[in-house]
């Protein structure tokens, strides 16, 4: 039916979301700093598996070579230019964070757009669609979906269960704590903006299965990074997860509706919605 | 309370007034106007973020409504220009306001509020262009009627001129008379710690939605006034917040002076950069970073410390 | 000079334009529990702050193990093995009391010792080990106190601070929690501890220095300082 096919389109959808919006959670979770500029990785990945596959490289490992430059890029990013903000505290800290993420922003996507004004990344699969229990599924969205839900599986393993990923709460929880046990709170950071900008990629790279990412773009996905991950309380990565998938069944089901634009409005009605019901977030504080 | 320099003052008043009649090109003119709709555009903000530290990221949204409510409200009722600009404004003051009250009543946190005008701004955009057949959506909406009908390209630029510094004249004036009695009083107390202004009895809503309602009314006005000046409004004309911040904070926030300055200087930088096209905003985001870098007080706080840097570099030993 | 685990000489310590701390000079030996005494905003918190890297001293130098930590990150001085314990307790909130332990295990050098260490923290606060898998949110103010110590004793320290451990605790508990502290000690843990419960700080400590507005008035053994008339009237009220 109908009702079901977008469903799952839109969770497809909303786990890239997720992927997105778990970034952004992670970044400010641990050095308060919301990244304004998150989209424009989902850009610069792209585009980089864009040039390593017209270069004749395998598919696969051009995208995973772009995921980890993108990363590098993430980390000489948060090395060299936020640097600064990290000498400051509190409030001046994220007010200082929003203005250099929000000033880079500008300056990259103008950049990419100038450079790189007729790309276009998009990933075809062979198939059609795939007849799945009566039900006419794309191989694109499912693919997209479940090499995102392992995504952030892993990543909620990396958390739960290594010794760093444990580190990378404590920074989040109580820097002063995760100080006094060791923990180099500094390098953290440096490491979760990495996995942040990595992932933000491999949403672009999934988006790419399922639509074009163009250059222009990087501003509307750091639109919906952001939203995904303030609706699912800021600090909370299980909240971003979820509001992710909620948020990406809005889409769905608004964009078949009302068309692109006017989903648009809904979406964003939607989250300030959200935003002043909850300004803690669907979840609340971080896990 | 500082003492007013009269003849300081005097001359930069003057230096205002002559400016335009030493130009004599219509695109000269067309940059003077414009910086001072920008002074305009930047004292607003500084009201709004410099005075009560609400970050709106939506200015280019409330500027707009009050341009587009200018200009469509006489196309469908029969009220002239002179009472819709001023209802445009309010419209717009009306937004800025609720926006202020639900985020100060809330206790949204600056994060939360910068999502939300940030979110605003984009359906401004949509909404503008979801109701294109209205408001002429990207294609941008033409003013058939002018407030000033003037023959000469050069008179209706001047004219023009003397309206908008009218305009800011009458701001300055409004600014100064806020800034010196108890609301300023107040906004100081709140910028410097809200918690403890509100503990002395400050009532920070109501401060923060007075100081939105004001900026976002001369916001709007401002708005309405520059759809007839230039004949031509578009969506895409109303992304403004980077470059009015960067004047704001460049200029030095919660000074007067400082919007004047930071305007001033950057609609010039604006004009120079022209030629280089797209690339503009590029180089107005790496201006920005190296602003908040190095600059973060502003032009105004530089200016100040100068007399001070030079008497302590000249001769007098750092005590330890 | 070569028993010496805690070197602290000269320091002056400010906030801001604030002098907090003037021209401190303190050590604490092998073995030894040593103790600051001081009215509140004589400068206790600022001193265990500085020492465990929280803050830079504008002047002066402090020496662990004969190496200078004064201006390292307070991460670098865990390793190098002085715990701290902050009044604030800095724990985690989200994360279970295991989780907490042994995140105190985080470094290399605890890392290896961490069975060994979680046994011996179990036996000092065996209510710790009962609530292994609570959220360290849930507990009682003393519980989490013993936790905050727990953690820092995971970090296999050579020298141990704590920062006003009997606050907030029920007065019955303090004896335990005394007793503990000399336990540890005994284990071979050097202890600095900052209190204002003087009483029964003064009869587990060797050393005993006085902190008034930011100055050292008084040090010696703990008996000398226990009959001073000063400290008697100041902070035993007799």
């Amino acid at each position: 039916m109908l009702v079901i096919e977008l469903l799952l389109d839109g969770i497809s959808f909303g786990l890239m979301l997720s992927l997105l919006g778990v970034g952004i959670t992670l970044i400010f979770g641990l050095g308060e700093i919301l990244n304004l500029a998150h989209g424009e990785f989902v850009v610069i990945c792209t585009i980089l598996a864009l040039i390593f596959m017209s270069g004749g490289m395998d598919v696969f490992l051009s995208i995973v070579l772009s995921l980890v430059i993108t990363g590098l890029i993430g980390v000489a990013f948060e090395r060299l230019l936020l640097f600064p903000v990290y000498r400051e505290r509190g409030e001046v800290r994220i007010l200082m964070g929003i203005f250099m993420t929000y000033g880079l922003s500008l300056a990259i996507h103008s950049y990419l757009v100038n450079t790189f004004p007729k790309v276009h990344f998009s990933v075809r699969l062979p198939y059609r669609e795939l007849i799945i229990g009566g039900l006419s599924v794309r191989p694109s969205t499912l693919l997209a979906a479940i090499i995102a839900t392992s995504a952030l599986i892993l990543l909620g393993l990396f958390l739960k269960r290594t010794y760093v990923g444990k580190a990378v709460r404590t920074v989040a929880q109580n820097e002063v704590g995760a100080q006094l046990c060791g923990v180099n709170p500094a390098n953290l950071r440096t490491l979760i903006f990495a996995l942040g900008t990595a992932m933000a990629g491999l949403a672009g790279i999934l988006y790419g299965l399922i639509a074009t990412v163009t250059a222009t773009l990087g501003l509307d996905f750091t639109t919906f990074a952001i939203i995904v991950a303030i609706a699912g309380g800021v600090r909370s990565v299980y909240g971003a997860i979820v509001s992710g998938i909620i948020l990406g069944i809005v889409h769905a089901f608004s964009s078949f509706f009302f068309g692109a634009s006017l989903s648009l409005v809904i979406f964003l009605i939607a989250v300030i919605l959200i935003v002043l019901a909850r300004p803690e977030g669907v979840l609340g504080e971080k896990s | 309370m500082r003492k007013v320099n009269v003849i300081q003052n005097l001359i930069i008043f003057t230096a205002y007034i002559i400016l335009p009649l030493l130009l004599n090109n219509p695109y000269q003119l067309r940059v003077l106007n414009l910086l001072v709709i920008f002074t305009l555009f930047t004292i607003s903000s500084n009201i709004i973020f410099g005075h009560t530290r609400q970050l709106f990221l939506c200015h280019g949204a409330l500027i707009g409504v009050g341009a587009y409510t200018s200009a469509l409200l006489p196309k469908s009722l029969a009220i002239p220009p002179w009472v819709v600009i001023p209802l445009g404004a309010l419209f717009s003051a009306c937004i800025g306001s609720s926006i202020s009250a639900i985020s100060s009543i809330r206790r949204l946190s600056i994060v939360l509020m910068a999502v939300l005008t940030l979110s605003l701004q984009i359906i401004f955009g949509e909404v503008i262009v979801g109701f294109r057949e209205i408001t002429g959506g990207d294609e941008g909406l033409v003013l058939r009627h002018d407030i000033i009908q003037v023959p000469s390209a050069i008179n209706r630029e001047i004219l023009y001129y003397y309206l908008f510094v009218l305009l800011l004249l009458v701001s300055i004036i409004i600014y100064n008379r806020i800034v010196n009695s108890h609301i300023g009083v107040a906004f100081k107390c709140i910028v410097e710690d809200e918690i403890a202004a509100s503990s002395v009895g400050v009532n920070v809503v109501k401060y923060k939605i007075l100081s939105a309602f004001i900026g976002s009314f001369l916001l709007g006005l401002t708005g309405g006034v520059y759809a007839y000046y230039n004949l031509y409004i578009s969506p895409s004309l109303f992304n403004l917040d980077l470059y009015i911040l960067v004047m704001l904070v460049f200029g030095g926030m919660g000074t007067l002076a400082g919007p004047l300055l930071g305007a001033g200087v950057f609609t010039l930088v604006f004009e120079l950069l022209r030629p280089m096209g797209p690339m503009t905003t590029l180089i107005f985001g790496v201006l920005l970073i190296i602003l908040f870098l190095y600059f973060r007080e502003g032009l105004v706080a530089w200016l100040r410390r100068l007399p001070t840097l030079h008497r302590s570099i000249s001769g007098r030993t750092l005590a330890k | 000079m070569s028993d010496e685990v805690l070197s602290v000489k000269n320091v002056y310590v400010s906030y801001g334009d604030f002098l907090v701390l003037k021209d401190i000079s303190l050590e604490v030996k092998e073995g030894e529990i040593v103790l600051i005494l001081g009215a509140n905003g004589a400068g206790k918190t600022t001193l265990l702050k500085t020492i465990a890297g929280l803050l830079r001293p504008i002047k002066g130098e402090i020496r662990f193990l004969g190496k200078r930590i004064d201006g390292l990150h307070p991460y670098e001085i865990v390793k190098m093995g002085i715990g701290y314990v902050p009044a604030e307790r800095d724990l985690f909130p989200l994360m279970s009391v295991m989780e907490n332990l042994e995140m105190g295990a985080y470094i290399a050098r605890a890392r290896k010792q961490k069975e060994e260490r979680l046994r011996f923290v179990f036996e000092l606060f065996p209510v710790l080990k009962e609530r292994k898998d609570q959220l360290a949110s849930t507990l009682s103010g003393g519980e989490q106190q013993m936790l905050a110590i727990a953690r820092a004793l995971m970090t296999s320290p050579k020298l141990l601070m704590l920062d006003e451990p009997s606050f907030g605790l029920a007065p019955k508990l303090l004896p335990k929690l005394f007793k503990t502290i000399k336990q540890i000690n005994l284990e071979g843990t050097a202890v600095l501890i900052v209190e204002q419960n003087v009483r029964q700080t003064l009869s587990i400590a060797d050393r005993v220095y006085v902190l008034e507005n930011g100055s050292i008035i008084l040090e010696g053994p703990s008996d000398r300082i226990r009959n001073d008339p000063l400290v008697r009237k100041a902070y035993l009220g007799i």
